[in-house]
């Protein structure tokens, strides 16, 4: 029988192996052994990603592996929500979080890797892909009404267009309600000061940290 | 991955004759009673006054025929043995530094015997250097047996291959000090964890302590690489061909005096051939010149199915900038472009060959783990070229968290150690550094860190005592 430390560091391991199908055995382990959900994921697969996160920064893993360790992630997180939800839980610092690609640039993997860091961290991620139009932003962020939106841009032609969506926002009236962060290969924390951007993301696990400060987790 | 020619089968035909005329008309000196009377016995057309020996066209191809095809030339640990055969290449520092750019103060001082040591510590920690050479010449050990203490610095802080230049030196002593360490002289057959490098006179001439100590090394079946250091337009015909057919000569006929002395020595072919430099007078190391004759000179070995050697990774540039990079990234790569076994002077030389430094040490080890990479030639194979796995992406998909990715990345990419290549922001967080700072850092990171594998201390203690013994006959002999 496994005990509540092994099924946490269980749950950690897969995520740092980026193996889904034992993410999800654990998880329904931890379920089985009436664990508290919350704790499962903070105390099992959300470490396991923060140490992936750590060997990442240092060098000691890829991209490659990272993403598929978020893919972990998110298969464990899927087993433990339904119980999560029946308990009435909630993840720290986690929210809706809408994800671009701005207009004219069609860019694609950058922002894919962030949104799947950000939905492993448990944000509702809404990633509506390239080539957006400014108002296209506008009316999904009216609709779904995002904590953060995120907008992503490669080229230092098409970061221009970071701005030209704030510029939307305060214009519909709706720049208030949210946070926006920027990110992409020419984006530097001064750009992102210099168009109004709340925040900007270094990277894929750059991005969740910042986005988690944003609301205050 | 294909090796790099520089000239046709003709061309190699008429420079191995024109070599086997070099010796039999203009023939060479050779300072060594013993050696000559070898050769006089043998069928060369001997002058014992002028002590020339005229060399006949059997008895040059005679020796390449007796000499080893494939070299086992051993580290004190087994992972470190290499092989010296066709398609495998290897690196190592090079001999004879008389300062080092300090990587402490930055500043050049005369050379020491702990430079020796740390050099030699920092090869063995630095992984895509495969042989050790003493680098430098130490400046605070008598002059006279400033070889063995190399060696002894070398010995206790390496366990790859060490190849000791004898500057003089009867090589014996350096032999029986290699013993030590494999358990008895008699044990260096199976073990060979010792070899030398060895320069004739250029113009033709093979000296009286390099003739001794190619006739040791022969005899006691370590490796030699015998090898020419002629200066085109000094030394050596002011023509690229000519200085090959000379080298070719003087490093063949080295090898007459080896196979001679013992059939089945084992010899090394190559050369150092640079260029006289018309304009100052010296003897370059990022020399072109040198290059393209290391690529023909390889290229003569091969035809022989001879072991090669060859130069590259120094710099003649008196700092550590972009003049040092370049020349030495661009002659580690035609060297190892060129096939040759054994590349030296990865690393290890500034300032004409005069002036050492640590931080190249480990700037060429970046260089050569990159030329590694290129010559290890792409694996093709059902599951390589990937046609299942582009299926299933499909247009528009991504590779990234596809299990075939996982799998293969590590194996199939470059990973950089000291190449810098973060995003602008993070770069300037972690200090803004140059390959030069970054260099530096990682230097003194390994030598704080890296500690090589001791010698028993019963072995240590040995040791001490052949080189003490060997001091004081040497030093009273010599006063």
């Amino acid at each position: 029988v496994s005990t509540k430390s092994d099924i946490l560091q269980n749950l950690a391991t897969s995520v740092i192996e980026g193996n889904s199908e034992a993410a999800r055995s654990s998880a329904a382990e931890a379920l089985a052994a009436q664990l508290d959900p919350l704790e499962a994921i903070q105390n099992g697969l959300a470490k396991g990603l923060r140490e992936v996160g750590t060997r990442f920064d240092c060098g000691e893993m890829f991209l490659m592996q990272l993403i598929l360790s978020g893919e972990a992630m998110k298969a464990g997180v899927e087993i433990l929500k339904p119980e999560l939800l029946r308990q009435k839980k909630e993840l720290k610092g986690s929210g809706t979080f809408l994800i671009g690609t701005v207009e004219g640039d069609l860019h694609d993997i950058g922002k894919s890797i962030v949104s799947a860091m950000l939905t492993a961290e448990g944000f509702d991620v809404v990633d509506i892909g390239v080539d957006i139009p400014d108002k296209v932003f506008v009316d999904k962020a009216r609709e779904i009404k995002p904590q953060i939106l995120g907008l992503s841009a490669l080229m230092t032609t098409t970061r221009l267009k970071q701005k030209d969506v704030i510029e939307a926002l305060n214009q519909a009236g709706t720049r208030n309600s949210l946070k926006v962060m920027v990110g992409g290969a020419t984006v530097t924390p001064e750009w992102a000061k210099e168009i109004g951007a709340d925040a900007y993301g270094e990277d894929a696990v750059d991005a969740p940290k910042k986005a988690r400060q944003l609301l205050g987790g | 991955v294909g090796t790099l020619e520089v000239l046709s089968r003709d061309d190699v035909y008429r420079i191995h004759t024109a070599t086997l005329q070099v010796l039999e008309r203009t023939g060479v000196i050779v300072e060594e009673e013993t050696a000559l009377n070898l050769l006089d016995e043998a069928g060369a057309i001997v002058n014992h006054k002028t002590m020339n020996a005229k060399i006949p066209p059997h008895l040059v191809e005679e020796a390449i025929r007796l000499s080893p095809r494939t070299i086992l030339f051993a580290g004190r640990n087994e992972k470190y043995d290499m092989r010296l055969e066709r398609g495998r290449i290897h690196f190592g520092t090079g001999e004879g530094a008389t300062s080092i750019l300090d990587h402490e103060t930055n500043i050049v001082r005369p050379s020491t015997k702990r430079d020796i040591a740390n050099a030699a510590r920092l090869t063995d920690a630095l992984s895509n250097y495969d042989f050790v050479m003493p680098i430098y010449t130490a400046q605070d050990v008598p002059h006279e047996v400033f070889p063995l203490h190399a060696l002894h610095a070398i010995l206790k802080n390496t366990e790859k291959p060490v190849m000791v230049v004898d500057f003089g030196l009867d090589a014996r002593d350096l032999i029986k000090m290699a013993g030590v360490v494999v358990g008895g002289e008699e044990n260096l057959r199976e073990r060979p964890i010792l070899g030398m490098y060895c320069e004739p006179i250029s113009p033709l001439i093979h000296g009286k302590h390099q003739t001794r100590n190619l006739m040791s090394f022969a005899r006691a079946k370590l490796p030699i690489a015998y090898v020419t250091a002629p200066a085109s337009g000094s030394t050596a015909p002011a023509t690229i061909a000519g200085a090959i057919v000379q080298s070719n000569a003087e490093t063949l006929s080295g090898n007459v005096i080896a196979q001679l002395t013992s059939k089945g020595a084992k010899y090394i072919h190559g050369s150092c051939t640079s260029i006289f430099d018309g304009a100052t007078g010296v003897f370059p190391y990022g020399a072109p010149e040198w290059m393209f004759i290391n690529i023909a000179m390889a290229q003569l070995g091969r035809h022989y199915s001879l072991p090669t050697f060859s130069t590259g990774g120094s710099s003649d540039s008196k700092i550590l900038d972009g003049q040092t990079t370049y020349e030495a990234a661009l002659t580690l790569l035609f060297a190892a472009q060129s096939g040759a076994n054994l590349i030296h002077d990865t690393g290890a030389f500034l300032n004409l060959g005069l002036t050492g430094s640590l931080d190249l040490l480990t700037i060429c080890d970046e260089i050569v783990s990159t030329i590694k990479y290129v010559l290890d030639g792409i694996d093709i194979s059902d599951e390589t070229l990937a046609l299942d796995v582009i299926d299933k992406v499909g247009p528009r998909g991504n590779y990234l968290s596809q299990s075939h990715t996982l799998k293969f990345f590590k194996k199939e990419h470059w990973f950089p150690s000291l190449t810098d290549r973060q995003i602008k922001q993070a770069w300037e967080k972690s200090g803004s550094k140059d390959v030069l700072q970054r260099a530096n850092e990682r230097t003194r990171e390994i030598l704080q860190r890296h500690k090589p594998t001791p010698l028993p201390a019963s072995v240590e203690k040995e040791l001490d005592k052949v080189l003490g013994d060997a001091e004081k006959r040497i030093l009273s002999s010599a006063n």
